[in-house]
């Protein structure tokens, strides 16, 4: 029986005003719940999946919301810094692969990441575009940092100036983009990822400089006594590292005292990621090790909670729709009374003039309900990122 | 064609009744109903309709004791063999001119809307002088090819009986002759039964016959 | 459809147009394991322990020294796609704080002993800026030129061969015993050798052999001679000087310095031996041959 529903779909294309204004109030209704449940099941999974992919971190005793956060989304930094002894630590443990990570810069606003290439294999990271890096001043960069710096292999890109004012300042470097990534829907997209060593020259642990012992520039030596040689504040130190210069690079001190922020272990099994684990139990101890999972459980019960009152409001509303769609019936039944009458006369039957009435809310239900799921749907790409932010931003 | 037979009837509410002892209408006739408001005219075409049951007596129309039939049929049968003309025409105006004329055949299974049926439709709509109007908005049209269109409405199913309820009501003189000329005349080519509801007594001799109704019953 | 007959269209040209030698190599058998080493010796090392089945890399081109070589940016890439990167360690490949190679897959091979490692004292020191004073240390790398340590080297590549080749276990541990042997034999044939020496002055030509000298505690000091430079007159002033203190009347030479030093040498009753360094390949036969016709030169020499 198509004819009613002809009619009420005319009756719905005639009356657009009506028909819109509807249509917004029944969208609205089912796309808030929709759209922040879908949003939350996206974060949900998109954090859990992170989370169970980097089974244990090893940072600075402290906040350990904060260190799961700085290992896993790159934000914030922790309390203190670890230094490489604590990754070899990890590592020469035998019970786990070692993955450090430096965070101390950013690239154009993009968190800097030092790391060892194990990083970009073990989170099956894909060169899109280039290679992974390999030399000194090299990084690779996510595919949204790619997208939104306009970057591909080959390009040039600066790290921040940290602070304008740093005493012992590092200066910018001016990096050279090896390979940019293929796109994961992870934090990864957002970071730029350099060689552990890399970091450390934007640090300035690490710098190139003409050599000093064989320099022909008298401005750059201060005192020479034998082979003691004392260059000065002038010395040229090279921001951007070439095959010509690379070789001046060099690190002071001693590499197990280089920092790092955080380290990314990959236990062997369950039984060597307990082990681990009791190495850091002491409640003294100035290093912890903590489970993302099991932290992220923690934040997502939280927002969970807040889904459970946002339900409550939601089904508040749509209460209301319901009263207002009734009302907005009822009214419509009485203006379409004479209608009514000549239909009846003209052949009609109650049920199918109960059938035009009801066609009419259906088509628009209907409408509404793809409306609605399509917008739904689009949210959490858009406001994935924005949630994380207010989640984070809270933390 | 029309057979009404010590009919009585009263509203359930109350207060009014109407009593028709005997009235025929014969296939092809024109009849003009007159009277005063509140004579029973409109319950009259009601109860020919079937949309009205008598409590007693019996509605024959077009060889069909129409009081007698179940609900459904009632409905089939005022879809199949009668035409209604209103006063204010009762077109909806969200239809366009086409599908008001085909309305029938969206409310009732008793009625195929098929190619058959569509070409009819244009048919009617040429044959009142509104040939290319068939998908125009109804805003668009004057009162008077609306009045047109109603008709095409009420004789789209080829009924045997065509009742109207005051259908010049709304109109100025000139158009009053030219609406009931239409009327007769689509009737007439259809070979059925005209019972036209008025008040208006200008032109009751163009009818066969005039049936008056005084105080709820043919007087 | 019409995509996947264009790949395989190109497939099969690319098959086509591959070089001769390059289609030689069965495309269906996986390929082998790639081992790449930074340095002769390691590389001989693992030809030793696993040429049997993986393919063993020097990256450094047959007529440079690996101790001053730097990988391109293709080199390093190559490396990271290597199975296993056998490095010497104890800084003789100076260009690894530049470069990014996956730390699980390294082999750093003198690290067991970094405390024996010799700093070398004429390295300089600089400060410049607020960071403070700091060394360009100078590590002796050729740490293989005494067969112990070598072997500890070796032990470091089977080690890591075994955790990364669990099912060559066999084979490896039966090489690594023959290769054990041969180096044990190598240290007896020097310890013989240098033997006669005892505690008389010995000179080389560089402060390479530092690890041999403490070896078989040789009393050696050394300058800076150049095989194919003649010395200018100062330079021999200062090796007369050195020779006035310490009467050294053996040489040791990484390589046959020009008749005209050889002459001067002979002037100063000093015989210049040569004794290969192999940090690359020699130009005959393997690391063993010229470490052992070291010690039957030296053996000569001190006869």
């Amino acid at each position: 029986m198509t004819g009613p529903l002809y009619l009420a779909w005319r009756y719905v294309a005639a009356n657009r005003f009506k028909s819109l204004v509807l249509l917004v109030a029944i969208s609205l209704t089912l796309y808030l719940p929709l759209a922040s449940r879908w949003t939350l099941v996206q974060f949900r999974d998109a954090w859990t999946a992170r989370a169970d992919a980097t089974p244990l971190v090893v940072g600075a005793a402290g906040s350990r919301f904060d260190l799961s956060l700085h290992a896993l989304y790159f934000r914030g930094e922790p309390p203190h810094r670890l230094t490489m002894k604590d990754a070899d630590a990890v590592r020469d443990s035998g019970h786990a692969r070692s993955i450090p990570l430096y965070l101390a810069h950013t690239a154009s606003g993009h968190p800097l990441v030092g790391t060892t290439l194990d990083y970009l294999d073990r989170r099956g990271l894909v060169v899109a575009d280039g290679h992974p890096f390999a030399q000194l001043g090299d990084c690779v960069v996510g595919a949204s940092v790619a997208r939104r710096l306009g970057l591909r292999s080959g390009d040039r890109l600066l790290s921040d100036p940290d602070n304008l004012f740093h005493l012992a300042g590092a200066y910018p470097l001016n990096m050279l983009v090896a390979g940019v990534l293929a796109p994961t829907g992870t934090a990864d997209d957002e970071a730029v990822f350099a060689d552990l060593k890399t970091a450390w020259v934007v640090s300035g642990i690490g710098h190139g400089h003409e050599d000093l012992a064989t320099t022909t520039d008298r401005a750059a030596i201060l005192t020479r006594r034998g082979n003691e040689i004392v260059g000065s504040p002038e010395v040229y130190e090279f921001t951007t590292i070439t095959d010509a210069n690379r070789h001046t690079f060099h690190f002071h001190g001693d590499p197990e005292t280089f920092p790092v922020t955080a380290i990314l272990a990959f236990p062997h099994d369950a039984r060597a990621a307990a082990l681990l684990r009791g190495r850091y139990l002491a409640t003294n101890s100035p290093v912890q090790i903590v489970v993302p999972s099991e932290v992220v459980d923690e934040i997502l019960d939280l927002v969970l909670r807040v889904q459970r009152l946002f339900d409550a409001a939601s089904a508040a509303v749509a209460f209301l729709t319901v009263l207002f769609l009734a009302l907005v019936a009822l009214l419509s039944m009485r203006l379409r009374r004479r209608e009514m009458e000549t239909l009846v006369l003209v052949g009609a039957g109650r049920g199918t003039l109960a059938l035009m009435h009801a066609g009419e809310y259906v088509l628009i239900l209907l409408a509404a309900a793809g409306v609605a799921g399509l917008a739904g749907a689009a949210t959490p790409l858009v406001a994935g990122q924005w949630l994380a932010d207010i989640i984070l931003g809270g933390m | 064609m029309i057979h009404v037979e010590q009919v009585e009837f009263a509203y359930a509410r109350g207060g009014f009744q109407l009593r028709v002892p005997d009235l025929r209408v014969a296939r092809g006739e024109r009849v003009a109903v007159v009277g005063p408001s509140g004579s029973g005219k409109s319950t009259l075409l009601r109860l020919l309709g079937g949309i009205l049951v008598p409590a007693r007596g019996t509605v024959r129309v077009a060889d069909t004791a129409v009081g007698s039939l179940p609900e459904r049929a009632r409905r089939a049968f005022r879809a199949t063999r009668i035409g209604y003309v209103f006063q204010e025409f009762e077109l909806l105006d969200y239809l366009d001119v086409l599908d008001n004329i085909l309305l029938p055949y969206r409310l009732t299974g008793a009625l195929r809307l098929d190619t058959a049926a569509r070409d009819n439709a244009r048919a009617l709509l040429a044959s009142v002088g509104l040939a290319g109007f068939e998908s125009r908005a109804l805003a668009s049209l004057s009162h008077g090819e609306r009045q047109r269109v109603a008709v095409c409405r009420a004789l789209v199913a080829s009924p045997a009986v065509v009742l109207a309820d005051e259908p010049t009501g709304s109109l100025d003189p000139d158009s009053k002759v030219a609406a009931l000329e239409l009327l007769f005349e689509r009737t007439r080519s259809l070979d059925a039964t005209l019972l036209v509801v008025t008040h208006d007594h200008a032109h009751l001799d163009r009818f066969d016959r005039v049936v008056p109704f005084r105080a709820g019953a043919p007087a | 459809m019409h995509r996947l007959f264009i790949l395989s269209l190109l497939v099969a040209l690319t098959v086509a147009c591959r070089p001769a030698a390059e289609q030689q190599r069965p495309a269906a058998a996986p390929a082998q394991p790639r081992i790449v080493a930074t340095n002769y010796p390691m590389a001989w090392v693992a030809e030793r322990l696993a040429g049997s089945f993986a393919t063993i890399e020097l990256p450094v081109p047959e007529d440079e020294d690996p101790a001053f070589w730097e990988p391109t940016a293709a080199d390093i890439r190559s490396m990271q796609q290597a199975d296993m990167i056998v490095l010497n360690g104890a800084d003789f490949e100076s260009w690894l704080p530049t470069a990014s190679l996956p730390a699980d897959r390294l082999v750093d091979t003198a690290r067991s002993f970094r405390d024996r490692w010799i700093i070398l004292e004429d390295a300089v020191t600089h400060s410049h800026g607020p960071a403070g004073e700091h060394t360009h240390s100078g590590t002796d790398a050729m740490t293989w030129l005494d067969p112990r340590q070598a072997l500890a080297q070796a032990t470091a590549v089977r080690e890591a061969l075994v955790v990364r080749f669990p099912e060559r276990a066999t084979s490896i541990a039966g090489a690594f015993e023959s290769l054990k042997a041969d180096l044990e034999d190598l240290d007896a044939r020097f310890e013989r050798a240098l033997a006669p020496a005892g505690d008389r002055p010995l000179v080389a030509s560089h402060p390479l052999y530092n690890y041999l000298a403490r070896r078989y505690a040789l009393n050696m000091r050394s300058v800076h001679f150049e095989v194919d430079e003649m010395p200018d007159d100062a330079a021999w002033a200062e090796f007369d000087a050195l020779l006035a203190e310490h009467p050294a009347r053996i040489m040791f030479w990484e390589d046959e310095p020009l008749d005209e030093i050889a002459s001067e040498l002979d002037i100063r009753n000093v015989l210049p031996v040569v004794v290969l360094t192999c940090g690359n390949r020699p130009e005959e036969g393997d690391y063993l041959d010229a470490m052992r016709a070291n010690a039957r030169r030296l053996e000569e020499a001190l006869r």
